[in-house]
């Protein structure tokens, strides 16, 4: 009977060594391949999150609302609002604001990648750009002005009803001329009820209307660095002239309750009302929209009829202002103003100052008639200014990398 | 006595079949092994491209080329760039000491790569300067050398502590009496980055920070490498897209880096160094906006 031989080798354990240090290496591989797609895509996260962190940043100052972040105190105490947060597909990001000093915020913006796998942070120093406007008179124009009716022109520094709230308002400045006109000679005068207050400190005879050869239709539209496309650009609210009639009935007031205040509504332009002051018309007082201030630009013509508000309105064509009208700001119109009719116990209330531009020869001439006021007003117009200013990052060094 | 054994015969076809199997073995390990080289000697290069692209646009994004005191950028060329880069951002939080030469940042308000400390041998400082509040025309930044610490005060509120930052230097002169509390002080250090090569022939990317009082302080610290002959090129645009050689023109840098492994490895064309490019662009966040 033949015997088994003795077939054990080394076969089998050659075969196993060699499989697992194949094995070894293969995986090895692998293993620096996924880790060179995990870091090659952890490079694409970080660039979502700064891309998210920035956006952040820069949607804070495009959206951002005045009310909720020109009234937060300095830095350290009260000075921060948000963060707000926005997801999108893209990525996250949750920006807040910090107030440094009366004109200075730090927008501090966290990004995310989708999933929240990378995280950046970025800063952006703004600074709040008043428009930087030089009212010189309650009416400054350029040439061809009738007065007539009962209206009432003064460049006496008059803070209206917010008189009776001492801490709305700082001391009275110098009186300033009632119009300030390129031509004085272009003035026409409609009987003699009309009324011209203030300052002419020409003294050359025209009572309070100082002429002023130098006006140009550029000078009146230009403020500072801002000319009239900057100016339009800073516009919260924007309106074709069809719209204007179409608001809530013709009339323009403000919306909301004694905490809050619409400003979605087109025809909200703040309250300019104090709570101890009669509000026209019997209207019902809205504390919400006490500090809106929206700047309110007009693409054409404007014809008002009723309204009350306050901020700054802006005007591309003319503006005609018939029957009850009471706005507390700076007016600023490329065409002429004019102003008639009107109720004699709700006449038209201009507090402020009103510059009549006339950029063009042609076209209507100024014409205040009916039963117009226009009342220069230092803090009408301060408060119109800094109350609905936007920030825009700093002309330089804006950008923060904050990690 | 079992006598059986194997054959001459049977010993040549053994031998033949394992110099067969064994063959085939070997041939698997050292392709798996060239695999694996090449692999790791791969990822490696594509990380040393990703650091650049994800480091230099990092020091870049926050130069400002359009200061009225001097660009940002001090020297550049296609092969290196020196900058000042911004490394934190204080708030003042006292008016500032005008006789001193001082200014109290706050200790409770602070960011950035390293804001937990100043280094008086090589941080500077830009400070904003509000001038007349009723316009933005006359901002701008002065620029100052970081002395040392003044010790530390109270804030103007009254409630948080701020420390002194002694200046030297101060440009334009007179500016710190225009600085208003809330002004954002940013420090900043004079960096360069610049290629160099190796003992070994190997062209790299270093960086150094510039001493105030010294200088340079010795060769540059490797960043990245090795480097394709000709692997690390900087280009500068102006605002509208045109190369510019113009320190205080320049909106934008294109980075263009060409790695390559640190060993041979077995390609197409035989036994070389692998290479690989990367390129990116940054824009310089911080120029003057005009605006």
């Amino acid at each position: 009977m033949p015997t088994v031989r003795n077939e054990r080798g080394i076969a089998l354990a050659v075969a196993v060594f060699a499989m697992v240090v194949i094995g070894a290496l293969v995986a090895g591989a692998f293993y620096v391949g996924r880790q060179e797609q995990r870091i090659g895509r952890n490079t694409v996260f970080m660039q979502q999150a700064l891309t998210a962190a920035e956006e952040g940043a820069y949607m804070t100052i495009a959206n951002w609302d005045p009310r909720q972040h020109n009234e937060v105190d300095d830095h350290p105490i009260d000075s921060v609002t948000g963060p707000d947060c926005t997801v999108q597909a893209s990525g996250e990001y949750c920006a807040s604001v910090r107030r440094l000093d009366e004109l200075l915020f730090l927008i501090e913006s966290e990004g995310f990648s989708p999933q929240r796998f990378a995280r950046q942070r970025v800063g952006v120093l703004a600074r709040l750009r008043p428009i930087e406007l030089s009212i010189n008179a309650a009416l400054e124009t350029q040439q061809i002005t009738t007065l007539g009716g009962n209206q009432k022109i003064s460049g006496v520094d008059s803070e209206g009803d917010w008189s009776s709230d001492p801490a709305l308002c700082g001391p009275p400045v110098a009186d300033l001329p009632g119009i300030r006109i390129k031509d004085a000679s272009t003035i026409v005068t409609e009987g003699n009820n009309w009324e011209v207050n203030g300052d002419n400190p020409q003294n050359n005879g025209l009572g309070a209307i100082e002429e002023d050869p130098t006006i140009t239709g550029d000078g009146l539209t230009t403020f500072g660095d801002a000319d009239w496309e900057v100016l339009r650009s800073m516009a919260t609210m924007v309106l074709a002239p069809a719209e204007l009639p179409a608001i809530a009935g013709g009339q323009i007031r403000p919306v909301g309750d004694a905490t809050t205040c619409n400003t979605a509504v087109t025809g909200n332009w703040g309250e300019p009302a104090l709570s101890t002051t009669a509000v026209p018309n019997n209207a019902p007082f809205v504390a919400g929209c006490q500090n809106y201030f929206p700047v309110v630009y007009v693409t054409g013509d404007a014809q008002i009829t009723n309204a009350r508000g306050q901020g700054v309105l802006i005007v591309e064509g003319d503006l005609y202002v018939t029957g009850g009208f009471e706005f507390y700001g700076p007016v600023i119109v490329q065409g002429a103003l004019v102003t008639e009719g009107g109720p004699a116990n709700d006449p038209a209330h201009f507090y402020g100052g009103v510059i009549a531009a006339r950029v063009s020869s042609g076209g209507v001439d100024n014409r205040l008639a009916g039963n117009a006021e226009l009342y220069y007003s230092s803090c009408a117009i301060t408060r119109a200014l800094q109350g609905g200013a936007k920030p825009w990052p700093l002309q330089e060094r804006s950008w923060v990398n904050m990690y | 006595m079992n006598r059986r054994g194997f054959t001459l015969i049977e010993l040549l076809v053994g031998i033949v079949l394992v110099g067969i199997v064994g063959g085939a073995i070997y041939q698997v390990l050292v392709n798996s092994q060239r695999v694996y080289t090449l692999q790791t000697q791969r990822a490696a290069m594509n990380d040393n491209n990703r650091t650049a692209v994800t480091i230099l646009p990092a020091e870049l994004r926050e130069v400002a080329a359009t200061d009225v005191l001097g660009s940002d950028i001090i020297q550049m060329s296609a092969t290196a760039i020196t900058y000042k880069a911004m490394r934190s951002l204080r708030i003042i939080c006292a008016d500032p000491d005008v006789m001193g030469s001082r200014v109290l940042v706050r200790n409770d308000l602070m960011a950035g790569m390293r804001w937990w400390n100043l280094d008086v041998g090589t941080d500077s400082l830009l400070i904003f300067v509000e001038g007349n509040p009723a316009t933005r025309t006359d901002n701008t930044w002065l620029h100052a050398s970081y002395q040392g610490s003044g010790g530390g005060a109270l804030c103007a509120d009254g409630l948080t502590q701020g420390t002194w930052l002694v200046l030297d230097g101060i440009a334009p002169a007179g500016a710190l009496a225009g600085v208003r509390i809330g002004a954002p002080v940013r420090a900043f250090v004079v960096m360069q980055f610049e290629t160099y090569t190796d003992g070994l022939g190997d062209g790299w990317l270093g960086a150094r920070r510039y001493a105030k009082g010294g200088g340079w302080p010795g060769q540059p610290q490797p960043v990245l490498g090795p480097l394709a002959n000709a692997g690390f090129q900087l280009t500068y645009f102006d605002e509208d897209g045109n190369t510019t050689v113009n320190t205080d023109e320049v909106a934008r840098v294109g980075i263009r880096i060409v790695g390559q492994t640190l060993a041979p490895v077995r390609g197409p064309n035989g036994l070389a160094r692998a290479q690989d490019q990367l390129e990116t662009a940054v824009a310089l966040r911080n120029n003057n906006r005009g605006d």
